[in-house]
């Protein structure tokens, strides 16, 4: 695990939370952001791109946020890389229920396109606390 | 929140606002998808109601799914683009959808219920929007007057409170 947050591989299916999230990361967080439009491109993206971050989306089409993790611990690349969600619902079972799945967090949509980056690196630096 | 240079933050807010543009001319797309589907629902209940079961699951299925997924994009994209309130009206009518598919039993029982929901929320969704969604326009002003770590009206989550699309 790198000490600092600075690539990360979003994977969202929708195109326009797609880019306003990869916009404000890049423009207010500085990071280096990698996008996936399923969790299938997600694990073809993990071939060139080594995330420190996985920022997953949780309901998709096909492999959903919770399954695309599974896949990717799979894969020897990205076996330890943290994760944090993304979900419209944010129910506490969920939550906690998403937790479990071995996520740092999970944010909440409708998210604040200039507070996500902070957001993402509050989670970062708990993550050993 | 590292502190954006000016010219960074109008660059970001124009691009925020050029999106949330494009947003707001694919709404009626997007309701017009959403009305289809519970349109399309309508008609298998009834089929359903009539007792053509034979025919009635499949469509009856396929308009669910088109609903969840249209109510869904919608639910997930609203509130981000300044339209909170629509987009809490999208997720009320994705859980009674996903509700419903979990349910085949609600195929003919408590439909009236179900389809006059979906009839009172369809018409909030399409009753007409404000033309200034909040947080673009305050970003747009942030970064004019010189960075948007320095607008308080930004932080915290302000898309949860702002809004004139009731």
């Amino acid at each position: 695990m790198s000490a600092s947050l600075q690539r990360i591989l979003y994977v969202e299916d929708e195109v326009d939370i797609r880019t306003v999230a990869k916009l404000a990361l890049e423009a207010v967080g500085g990071f280096e952001v990698e996008v996936a439009a399923s969790g299938d491109e997600a694990l073809l993206r993990v071939r060139d791109f080594a995330p420190d971050l996985l920022l997953l989306d949780v309901m998709m089409p096909g492999m959903d946020g919770p399954a695309t993790l599974r896949a990717l611990r799979a894969q020897s690349q990205t076996e330890f890389v943290p994760a944090i969600f993304m979900t419209a619902r944010a129910l506490p079972g969920e939550v906690a229920a998403l937790k479990a799945e071995g996520a740092l967090g999970v944010i909440t949509k409708p998210f604040d396109p200039l507070a996500l980056a902070d957001q993402l690196r509050m989670f970062w630096e708990a993550r050993d606390a | 929140m590292p502190e954006l240079p000016a010219a960074a933050a109008a660059q970001l807010a124009a691009q925020l606002a050029e999106l949330g543009e494009e947003f707001q001319r694919s709404l009626p797309e997007r309701v017009g998808q959403i009305e289809a589907a519970v349109m399309a629902l309508g008609a298998s209940w009834e089929d359903c109601a009539d007792g053509e079961g034979w025919r009635c699951g499949e469509s009856w299925e396929a308009a669910l799914r088109e609903l969840s997924a249209a109510t869904h994009s919608l639910a997930g994209a609203a509130g981000t683009f300044g339209y909170p309130a629509l987009g809490a009206t999208a997720l009320q009518m994705e859980a009674l959808a996903r509700q419903l598919q979990a349910d085949p039993a609600a195929r003919v029982v408590g439909s009236a219920s179900a389809r006059e929901t979906f009839a009172r929320l369809l018409a909030t969704l399409k009753a007409p929007v404000g033309t200034a969604p909040l947080l673009i326009s305050a970003a747009v002003s942030a970064a004019s007057v010189g960075g948007l770590a320095t607008a308080p009206a930004l932080r915290p989550a302000p898309v949860l409170v702002v809004g004139d699309d009731e």
